[in-house]
């Protein structure tokens, strides 16, 4: 054993395993600086115990037990409260269907929405800044006949432009317009 | 009912008797206060920590086993409120960094006799247990100071024996460099 882990176990000397101390024991025989350290920690033990051992009363005896009972009853209250909202089953139940029935009622709005008539929200001469707030009706030229997007060489078209120049090219431009167009004509 | 035992008082107090329950407030809040005082090192603190105890005692009369005694489920209580409110209190206070700073105060006060050097020494031993750590220090009070064992501690901190251990040799280790130094200062004034 050396003096470094000498040190980690003369505080808690008292706490030591039996072959723990005697190895220490061992150390501390032929150490002088370990056995100083054990002997100051021996002495001061005591007197640190000695200061902290103090019996502590309650400034107010009866103002601590009144304040005990006070929140006891409080919690004996709230208590009871929980209890109530835990075995009232029937209310929570009807709480719980209430929320599910408003749940679907959003839900088939939604839906019903989802497929009406687009909404366009701004005419622009720019292509782009039309606003169709209706998803199908934005596919729908694109999915004519096959059911599928049968406009895929025009759209990579679209993307590479905007890849390469952060814009479209005239050429894309003009199918787009002569593809609106042909839409809002039927 | 003054001659009642817990274990009764605690029956009637289970089946809701106020009255009983408030006897055993009586007969033991000043057994919990003491615990929360040492641990916490103050008093409004500490009688927070009384008055929770009770609170949780109240709510838990149904889970108490007859076999343990009361005192010691209460101890394990108090210790964990008291070790909860280190934890969430730690830096807000003022602590003991500089260890004779704190003593200034006093320090042109000149001990007239034992009685008061005494009193000096419990005050700055006091503050100096301010320095260490929620866990070192809850360890420190538990062992040192109301003398149990490590295993009690243990289970009743839900801590390993080896984490109270190096929790115990770091705060005592702490305290005994704090006390070398009031004791160096103590000799120079």
């Amino acid at each position: 054993m050396n003096c470094k882990s000498a040190e980690k176990q003369i505080y808690i000397y008292h706490e030591l395993s039996g072959g723990e101390k005697k190895a220490l024991d061992v150390h501390v025989a032929s150490c002088p600086s370990c056995r100083a350290l054990l002997e100051q920690w021996e002495r001061r033990a005591p007197e640190i115990r000695n200061a902290l051992d103090v019996e502590y009363q309650p400034r107010n005896q009866a103002a601590l037990t009144g304040r005990i009972m006070q929140a006891v009853r409080r919690a004996e209250k709230s208590h009871g409260l929980e209890l109530d909202l835990n075995t009232g089953w029937v209310f929570v139940k009807r709480l719980r269907q209430g929320m599910v029935t408003v749940s679907l009622c959003v839900l088939l709005a939604f839906l019903y929405e989802f497929n009406s008539t687009p909404v366009v929200g701004k005419k622009s001469e720019y292509v782009g800044a039309d606003v169709k707030l209706n998803f199908p009706s934005y596919l729908k030229p694109f999915s004519k006949g096959t059911g599928v997007r049968d406009e895929s060489r025009n759209y990579r078209c679209v993307m590479d432009c905007l890849r390469a120049h952060d814009e479209i090219c005239a050429d894309c431009k003009n199918e787009i317009i002569r593809k609106i167009k042909q839409y809002e004509e039927g | 009912m003054p001659a009642a035992t817990d274990r009764e008082i605690i029956e009637m107090a289970a089946a809701g008797d106020m009255d009983a329950f408030r006897l055993l407030v009586e007969r033991h809040q000043s057994f919990v206060y003491g615990v929360a005082r040492r641990i916490v090192g103050r008093d409004s603190d500490a009688e927070d920590i009384a008055q929770e105890t009770f609170v949780k005692l109240w709510k838990n009369l149904g889970k108490y086993r007859s076999e343990s005694k009361l005192t010691t489920w209460m101890y394990k209580i108090v210790a964990n409120l008291s070790y909860d409110y280190l934890k969430s209190s730690y830096g807000r206070h003022q602590k003991y960094s500089e260890p004779l700073e704190g003593e200034k105060p006093h320090a042109s006060v000149e001990p007239a006799d034992q009685q008061m050097m005494d009193r000096e020494f419990h005050e700055a031993v006091v503050r100096m247990t301010e320095d260490l750590s929620p866990k070192q220090r809850a360890v420190f009070v538990l062992r040192d100071v109301e003398g149990l064992s490590v295993k009690e501690i243990s289970e009743m901190l839900s801590m390993s024996a080896g984490m109270i251990k190096s929790n115990l040799h770091r705060g005592r280790k702490r305290i005994a460099e704090l006390i070398s130094s009031f004791y160096q200062q103590r000799k120079t004034r």
